[in-house]
């Protein structure tokens, strides 16, 4: 998978579970304003990222996941 | 270090007392999940007609996870912590099991983030499935 | 209809609001089951509160229902027996589609926070039923 291959499957799949307008998952928009995740929604996410790319995203790297660009590069860097 | 927990042990990694102990075997833990069971009583506090109602056998999920994250504390030497459940998600409940069924509950660890827990669980009833879905669960900080 | 646990809530009223039947509780601190949830620290357990949706529910159907599928019960707070005078339980039943909360419509004064008057709900259900 390149890189846009993967932010297209990142966007496709995060919009349809979270019930998002696609067009609002841009770049540098963050994620949990975006997505509206709440602390309980936040581990549906997590569990989601794991299930579809393997990558389990640690409690010390969340915080510095910000955007969707940080997490595209979190998956790029990670995935095996 | 002790791997296998029945009954009364249990209270050491639950905080739940009785009449409202719903889980009573903890094996095969791993990082990523455990087997949980209970053996259905007549004077089970969620009994009704002989038969587990719902709430007994979504309250023994809940405790499962609580002994699964319960022994990870006890690992550590810590106390139980209370446990809450935040958040019951496609559950499915497929038939009320009888007094005198044991129940054997395998549990998946999905997801965790910021103090909660996202578990899958499958309960069975010999082959045959009485209850699945997902739950999550927080527990209470110190 | 029948209660699973006998002195865990009493029913005070009932009305029906706009589809909804809206049915004001009332929990009752000295049920048994908190002596074990938890020692010392009395939490009504949710799968109780799930419970007396139920059987709210089975008054509004004339009938007992099976909870068969909960596609998703979020709880927001915790509710205690002692916190509440009364809580409402609004109970909304399409055929097997079940949609519940429960809620408060007051939220009583906590440690540094005025009572407030807004109404504020704390556990949300959407199921089926049988």
């Amino acid at each position: 998978m390149n890189k846009e291959e993967l932010i297209e499957k990142v966007n496709t799949t995060l919009a349809e579970e979270f019930e998002t307008d696609i067009e609002k998952l841009t770049p540098d928009a963050n994620i949990k304003k975006t997505l509206e995740l709440d602390s309980l929604s936040l581990v549906d996410m997590i569990a989601l990222i794991d299930n579809e790319f393997g990558v389990k995203i640690a409690n010390t790297e969340l915080p510095k996941i910000q955007t969707f660009q940080a997490l595209y590069d979190y998956l790029e860097a990670n995935m095996k | 270090m002790k791997t296998v927990f029945r009954d009364a042990e249990l209270f050491d990694l639950i905080p739940q007392r009785p009449p409202i102990v719903m889980v009573d075997l903890l094996q095969n833990v791993t990082d990523s999940g455990a087997e949980t069971g209970l053996t259905i009583k007549e004077d089970n506090l969620f009994v009704h007609n002989g038969q587990m109602q719902e709430p007994g056998l979504i309250e023994h999920i809940a405790q499962s996870a609580a002994a699964f994250a319960g022994f990870k504390g006890y690992a550590d030497g810590g106390q139980p912590r209370l446990g809450y459940i935040g958040e019951i998600k496609r559950l499915f409940v497929y038939a009320r099991p009888c007094v005198g069924a044991c129940l054997h509950t395998t549990l998946r660890v999905l997801g965790e983030a910021a103090g909660i827990t996202l578990l899958a669980a499958e309960v069975k009833d010999g082959e045959a499935l009485v209850a699945e879905g997902q739950m999550k669960i927080f527990l209470k900080e110190d | 209809m029948t209660k699973l646990i006998e002195d865990f809530y009493d029913i005070l009223s009932r009305r029906d609001e706009g589809g909804e039947s809206v049915f004001e509780v009332t929990l009752n601190p000295a049920c048994k089951v908190y002596e074990g949830h938890f020692p010392g620290t009395p939490v009504s357990p949710g799968v109780c509160n799930i419970q007396m949706i139920l059987e709210c529910a089975s008054e509004v159907a004339g009938k007992p229902l099976m909870l068969t599928y909960i596609a998703q019960c979020r709880m927001t707070r915790l509710i205690t027996p002692n916190e509440f005078h009364t809580l409402e339980v609004r109970i909304s039943l399409d055929g097997e589609n079940l949609r519940a909360s429960i809620g408060a419509e007051s939220v009583p004064a906590q440690e540094g926070i005025e009572a407030g008057t807004e109404r504020e709900t704390y556990l949300t259900l959407k199921g089926t039923v049988a």
